[in-house]
């Protein structure tokens, strides 16, 4: 009886200190020195509606590069992005929510069913793809590389791509990359103290 | 190697407490195997996704090592064993031929690490479903694994997570 007692206070001490392990904040972002204007793509979205450099103006964006075909850390970090969205929606005004964007760098597979990976899980989540010249233009706008190895023998074949979330202004400008473990709370702090230095900052523009 | 019995019990009882009888069930339904899968599952996928994930903790209770070295499921075309690797923010995907799974050991089949590919689904998914996945083991021996189909924001399986 006293050796099941001692068991329960180990189990009672051992679930406390992973619950603080799992509360201790871990957010890798980096801020870039100087923001980078997203130079001029042309892709579609997955309602086939045109999406171009000028699509990422007007509202903040957070952009990853993956593809359907991918199944561990592309679902595990767009499930992470849907949490920080959530996250941030208690911490900022709706109108400075971020748009996220899967840049889907695999055409030909994704193109059928970019639609339903993207909004499983989230429905305002939008999926792009393209023609692969149009990509690598905005890969290379979000500092992303994506490369698609040579198919096996029976025609398969993986894709490796960046794993870092890029964060994109509302003047169509890369200011930030998150990259993983993506944990929502603090990457959601994050995210709302860089829109709010960013606003501050651009205050005096505005003529405050 | 007392150890890793010692963090067994320890994990049993932390179950004992949270969840009750199930992983007592779990626990007594496997006894004899010496490699059990915990905690299997699945994340749901839409329709037409023909790559699907699965992860499952592999607890190896016996003094020997056990070498998985394949994968089945009459549910899939083929199943691989697959890690994937981040390493200076690129994301790689690796097929691996074999997971050993060490004497009184576990291994850890979780996001962004080591996982199954499961390819080509058969029939379609559904939440709350059920998918059987065989592990063969290198001595010829099968382990029979029943995961569970789960959306990924689904609260269970977070407090698996270790």
């Amino acid at each position: 009886m006293f050796k099941r007692r001692q068991l329960r206070l180990v189990a009672t001490v051992a679930a406390v200190v992973a619950w603080t392990t799992m509360a201790v904040a871990r957010v890798n972002g980096v801020i870039l020195d100087r923001p980078s204007l997203v130079q001029a793509f042309t892709l579609d979205d997955h309602n086939g509606k045109p999406f171009t450099a000028d699509s990422l103006k007007g509202h903040w964006s957070l952009v990853l590069a993956g593809f359907t075909n991918c199944p561990d850390v592309c679902p595990f970090t767009l499930a992470n992005l849907e949490q920080v969205v959530a996250e941030l929606g208690l911490r900022v005004r709706p109108d400075r929510l971020p748009v996220v964007i899967f840049l889907a760098v695999d055409p030909d597979r994704d193109r059928p069913n970019l639609k339903d990976y993207v909004v499983q899980f989230h429905p305002d989540f939008i999926g792009v793809t393209g023609a692969i010249d149009q990509i690598d233009r905005a890969l290379k706008g979000i500092d992303a590389v994506a490369l698609r190895a040579k198919p096996d023998a029976r025609g398969n074949y993986q894709v490796t791509h960046s794993a870092a979330v890029a964060v994109i202004d509302p003047q169509g400008r890369l200011v930030a990359k998150i990259s993983p473990p993506f944990e929502p709370a603090p990457t959601a702090q994050f995210l709302a103290d860089l829109f709010h230095q960013r606003e501050n900052a651009r205050a005096p523009e505005s003529g405050q | 190697m007392m150890g890793a019995w010692l963090e067994v019990r320890r994990l049993a009882v932390i179950g004992n407490a949270l969840v009750g009888a199930a992983l007592v069930t779990v626990v007594l339904a496997s006894a004899g195997e010496s490699l059990q899968a915990e905690n299997a599952w699945v994340p749901w996928a839409p329709p037409g996704l023909r790559v699907h994930a699965g992860y499952m903790t592999i607890v190896n209770r016996g003094a020997t090592d056990q070498v998985i070295v394949g994968v089945e499921s009459p549910d899939y075309e083929r199943i691989e064993l697959h890690r994937s690797v981040i390493k200076d923010s690129v994301s790689t995907m690796q097929a691996i031929d074999e997971v050993r799974v060490p004497a009184n050991g576990r291994v850890e089949f979780a996001p962004t690490g080591l996982h199954l590919m499961l390819i080509g689904p058969l029939r379609p998914q559904a939440p709350d479903g059920r998918v059987k996945i065989v592990l063969r083991l290198s001595g010829g021996e099968e382990v029979d694994v029943s995961a569970v189909v789960r959306r990924r924001d689904d609260a269970g399986h977070s407090a698996h997570s270790h």
